[in-house]
């Protein structure tokens, strides 16, 4: 008895991190994402020498005082210098390169995770949202062998999925603890932000019950995610307002590459022949390499 | 058989690595607590070294700090005021926002400790101004209205009176070899 339903469990287990068809939704997002993180990081090399270099923020020197290094290895500590980090950042830069064209998407991935955690453990302070998220994704990518049938782009697949909802999840309940997001107030304290904020948003203290609707909308639609992505009925809907309220982000708060990239995660809760579709037309461009065409008696260890 | 028994052990491997993988990614955004304690030297490698220590609190448990900036004035070798200036500067001509958005996140983690301000920041602006003797850092963060006192007392968004600025160190520079 009781060995049978650890079979059953085993059965679930494996049929859902090892056996899911994957490849095209993960090849979707890994282009759409190497796109985006080859603009974000070109445009971060204009300031390396200021987040990175040895007469930026952030000196080698200091950095014992300024940050924790425990298990925070870097390539830019153990090879120190303006050169090395310019060499770095054109080998990082090559490697999405090769991630959005599809050449050898397995090792780009290895050498893209690397030299992002590099970077970031070199200097945490000059990393937001964006890269943070990314950072998880160049880890799975580089687990899948980007083959259809394949366990490793199943299991990788799987993790980018369960990823973001652990992301929205904690994103979430984090909420839950702030007065400002209890009283309905929270969009009004990001719009009035100054700083981040697009356009003058003085306007809309004149329709607060806007602001209170928007703020527990958002709270609401975060914390039920992770749940209600998984019903398919839901799904578009799920995605939909993500969609919607990712849009709205870019444009209010003026984080374009932060709300794309949330966006671009939604490929992985598309149906795999909607994947499909937009990755031939992609294709069409000749620019990208073709996903390998599945075979029904391919199973890949 | 050899080989279905060989995919078996490989997938009995990844599901052992799977199950911490999880265990991890789900609990090091909560780990500031008794069994963050307890489990950080089993958890703590593994997400540091992957770099898997995010909480995602993104505006939150509260929206964000509010506009922050480091405050500087550069004096020279007299003592005599050269510059002042906040830095990120938003007159700063940075075509792309996203060099911006950076700036911010840098001006947000120094601002939460006056050794990480006068750390990063004494330093810097002494390489970027030679005719510099030393250097004076305020941590600044302006208070924000609330829609109420917005819609009904008209105040700005960008309020001097709420101001609060408060000084972190004073740094002479170091004479160039």
């Amino acid at each position: 008895m009781i060995s049978r339903k650890l079979a059953a469990v085993w059965e679930g287990w494996e049929k859902f991190w090892f056996e899911a068809e994957g490849v095209e939704r993960m090849t979707l997002f890994r282009r759409l994402a190497a796109i985006l993180m080859l603009g974000s990081y070109l445009v971060r090399s204009i300031d390396l020498e200021l987040y990175f270099g040895e007469n930026g923020v952030a000196r080698m020197a200091v950095l014992p005082e300024i940050m924790d290094p425990k298990y925070k290895l870097s390539l830019l500590t153990l090879f120190p210098g303006d050169t090395a980090m310019w060499v770095f950042n054109g080998i990082f830069l090559g490697a999405l390169l090769l991630l959005v064209v599809g050449i050898w998407p397995r090792w780009a991935s290895v050498l893209a995770a690397v030299i992002h955690i590099s970077f970031l453990h070199r200097n945490q302070s000059a990393g937001y949202g964006v890269d943070t998220i990314i950072s998880f994704y160049f880890l799975y990518f580089a687990l899948a062998d980007w083959k259809p049938g394949s366990l490793w782009t199943s299991m990788a697949y799987r993790l980018c999925q369960i990823q973001l909802c652990i992301i929205y999840a904690y994103a979430g309940v984090h909420k839950l603890k702030g007065t400002l997001w209890w009283k309905g107030e929270a969009l009004w304290a990001a719009l009035a932000n100054w700083q981040l904020a697009r356009w003058d948003f003085s306007w809309a203290a004149h329709v607060p019950i806007l602001l209170i609707i928007a703020t527990f909308a958002t709270l609401i639609w975060e914390v039920y995610f992770p749940v209600l992505i998984w019903i398919k009925p839901l799904r578009p809907w799920m995605l939909f307002f993500g969609a919607v309220f990712h849009l709205g982000i870019a444009l209010a708060l003026n984080i374009p590459f932060f709300a794309a990239l949330m966006v671009f995660t939604y490929a992985l809760f598309l149906e795999e022949d909607q994947a499909s579709r937009v990755n031939r037309r992609m294709e069409s461009l000749r620019f990208f390499r073709k996903v390998p065409v599945t075979t029904a008696d391919t199973v890949i260890v | 058989m050899a080989a279905t028994r060989a995919r078996f052990f490989v997938k009995l491997g990844l599901s052992l690595w799977l199950v911490f993988h999880l265990f991890v990614i789900a609990f090091v955004p909560n780990a500031q607590n008794y069994l963050g304690v307890k489990l950080a030297p089993l958890v703590g490698p593994y997400a540091n070294f992957f770099e898997l220590t995010n909480a995602w609190s993104f505006f939150a448990p509260e929206p964000g700090p509010p506009p922050v900036f480091i405050e500087y004035e550069l004096l020279g070798k007299e003592g005599d005021s050269l510059r002042r200036g906040l830095w990120p500067d938003a007159n700063e001509n940075l075509v792309f926002r996203d060099r911006l958005n950076r700036r911010i996140a840098v001006a947000e983690f120094m601002i939460s400790s006056e050794q990480r301000a006068e750390k990063m920041m004494a330093p810097y602006l002494c390489s970027r101004n030679p005719d510099a003797g030393s250097v004076r850092l305020w941590r600044v963060a302006y208070g924000l209205p609330g829609f109420e006192e917005v819609s009904s007392q008209n105040k700005p968004l960008r309020d001097e009176s709420r101001i609060e600025r408060h000084l972190v160190s004073h740094n002479f520079c170091e004479e160039k070899k």
